[in-house]
């Protein structure tokens, strides 16, 4: 049998099969349709410091091979996430990220103080895409001095890995994963989702009622492969390659393009079993490539000179 | 060591998924409604008014499922029905499906109405609100309990399910008087009940529960919002809902789709 697994630092993660931030809930979710022991890693809901309604409905809308959502962050907060959450990963083994976000760098800081002690935590990705509040809603992740900043605070308060999730949106993703990098991150995952709108014709409305969403799903898989290929070619940091994943083909592309892992999201929501059947595929395809492990596949891109 | 301790068969086991069905019955009824009938003994027999399913057409250009609630259950078959109307570009890939073609579908989903709480019944039902009564008249029925239906639309040819609906208390309003009453489901509520089940357009739930707020009885309905995933993951169709917490954005899908009136807080 070939070797899916990969690490980022010292943690291993089992598959490149890790569920995306916000498209999986906080897990017990997919209980009823998924054994989650056959994940490569699961990443939690974006966790504030205070538990945060969201955005009034229309929240989603579908968009051509993809779709738009301006969920906002609903979440249920960093305590009762501790009391209500963490207890029932404990009965499961896949390395568990919590998706750490904030409107400014002390939130970050304090939902990472607040839940360090817990054992059951495996990493932290870095939700860098929030709209920042003390920058006018501007996102962190779109300005490397702003993604230092908050590494560079969270880096002394944990020892567990670091992960910076960026957002497609600045200027260049690789100077950001570099100043990730210099910051002390321990891995990057891109990319986060697109600015998108839809709008109603008839109602001359927009279809969301936060008038803007986030682009996800097929049609920023393109976007995203040359993402994780510019960042790979940038820094040494692991990466977790996301956007538009929906077959095992499509995963062993990301890692041809230098991802070590992947991240599942569009696709649990359209098929809750979407993820196993995605690692399937992809455990059968990689010997037909001549691989007996992901490694030997990782960033193989062979352009042409 | 490997981290590949994968195979095909732990992937579904004891887990609930979508599943392809085959369509075994097809029925165009009128102004862009139809049912498509499912053979599934499974599903028919599991399935309880107010439960709905997320439906996919693999062949279609489209992504995400689309939610329904299920119409009639003919058990000796084990065949179910979804009656729906096309709206947009979901609907109408539906709509242009044959006998022989399958879809997939995940399901039950959501919580029923409780038509087991004692005391006598209204089930108020607009347009293609209609869809979960036509599984609980014949429950109604069955038990022996006082019950009857209140079944409105715009006029009487979108009137449907007629012939099926002659053998139960049905009585029928439109809004422009061709068939039954003239006027609104909502003109036509009653006091002498202990208890309400309501589903159809967002406006008549809304004013069936001010009807009712006052009042001892008991109302439930079931309501719709935009949805991504059905599962209770994306949290895509949240509304504000009260809770021992305050007033919170719940997921129609998990905690719902039938909520208890007093629970939902309406917008402006
Ligand atoms: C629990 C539940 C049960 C339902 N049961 C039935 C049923 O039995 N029969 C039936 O015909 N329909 C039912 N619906 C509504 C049905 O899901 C939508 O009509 C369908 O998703 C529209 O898909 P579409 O691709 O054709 O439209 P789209 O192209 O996605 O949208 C077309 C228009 O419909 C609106 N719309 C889309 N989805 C919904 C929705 N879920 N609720 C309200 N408006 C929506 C959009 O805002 C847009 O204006 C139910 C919805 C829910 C949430
Ligand atoms: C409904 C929804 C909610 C999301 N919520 C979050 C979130 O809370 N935090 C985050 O970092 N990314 C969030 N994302 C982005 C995904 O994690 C992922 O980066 C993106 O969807 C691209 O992957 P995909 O094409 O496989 O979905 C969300 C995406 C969707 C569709
Ligand atoms: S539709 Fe995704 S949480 Fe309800």
């Amino acid at each position: 049998m070939s070797d899916l697994s990969f690490s980022i630092g010292p943690l291993r993660f089992p598959n490149p099969v890790v569920l995306a931030s916000g498209t999986a809930g906080y897990g017990y979710e997919l209980e009823p349709y998924i054994d989650l022991d056959l994940l490569g890693g699961f990443i939690t809901k974006g966790i504030y410091p205070a538990p945060r309604a969201g955005n009034p409905s229309p929240r989603v809308y579908e968009t051509p091979s993809g779709m738009l959502n301006a969920i906002g962050l609903q979440g249920i907060g960093m305590v009762r996430f501790r009391d209500e959450v963490l207890p029932f990963w404990e009965r499961y083994k896949p390395p568990l990220g919590i998706n750490v976000a904030g409107e400014c760098p002390e939130d970050y800081a304090r939902v990472v103080e607040y839940l360090d002690s817990h054992p059951r935590i495996d990493f932290y990705e870095i939700n860098l895409s929030c709209p920042n509040v003390q920058t006018g809603g501007r996102s962190p992740s779109w300005f490397p001095e702003e993604t230092k900043r908050i590494l560079s605070t969270l880096r002394p308060l944990t020892k567990r890995p670091l992960i910076a999730k960026l957002s497609p949106h600045a200027r260049s993703v690789e100077e950001i994963a570099f100043a990730a990098q210099e910051a002390g991150a321990d891995g990057v995952s891109l990319i986060n989702t697109f600015i998108g709108l839809a709008v109603d014709l008839k109602s001359r409305r927009p279809m969301l009622h936060n008038l803007f969403g986030g682009v996800s799903g097929p049609a920023v898989k393109p976007m995203a492969l040359a993402m994780v290929y510019k960042v790979f070619q940038r820094v040494s940091l692991p990466i977790l390659g996301m956007g538009g994943i929906v077959s095992g083909r499509d995963l062993l592309e990301f890692i041809v393009a230098g991802a070590s892992g992947v991240q599942i999201g569009t696709a649990t929501i359209v098929d809750p079993q979407a993820p196993l059947r995605i690692l399937r595929e992809a455990s059968e395809l990689l010997p037909s490539l001549g691989c007996d492990s992901l490694g030997e596949l990782r960033g193989s891109l062979k352009p042409y000179r | 060591m490997t981290g590949n301790n994968f195979s095909s068969k732990m992937e579904t086991m004891d887990k609930k998924g979508y599943t392809p069905l085959e369509i075994v019955g097809k029925r165009e009824w009128r102004e862009d409604f139809f049912s498509l009938f499912f053979h599934s003994p499974l599903l028919t027999s599991s399935l309880r008014s107010g439960h709905f399913l997320m439906v996919r057409d693999p062949d279609a250009p489209t992504l995400l499922s689309r939610p329904f609630s299920m119409g009639r259950l003919f058990h000796d078959e084990g065949v179910f029905e979804l009656f729906f109307q096309v709206v947009g570009k979901g609907t109408e890939s539906m709509a242009r499906k044959r006998v022989g073609d399958t879809l997939s579908v995940l399901g039950p989903l959501g919580n029923p109405f409780p038509l087991e709480k004692p005391g006598r019944i209204l089930l108020i039902a607009g347009g293609r609100g209609i869809s979960p009564f036509l599984s609980a008249l014949p429950v109604l029925a069955e038990s022996k309990r006082d019950y009857s239906l209140l079944y409105g639309a715009k006029t009487a040819r979108t009137l449907l399910f007629r012939p099926f609906l002659a053998d139960f208390p049905v009585s029928y309003r439109t809004d422009d008087g061709s068939f039954g009453q003239r006027g609104l489901v909502v003109d036509g509520l009653s006091q002498e009940v202990d208890l309400v089940f309501a589903c159809g357009p967002e406006k008549m739930l809304e004013r069936v529960a001010l009807f009712y707020k006052d009042l001892p009885t008991e109302v439930y309905l079931s309501l719709e919002e935009r949805m991504g995933c059905g599962t209770g993951i994306c949290y895509g169709c949240a509304r504000k809902v009260r809770t021992d917490r305050g007033v919170e954005m719940v997921r129609v899908c998990e905690e719902g789709p039938v909520f208890e009136a007093s629970r939902v807080v309406w917008d402006e």
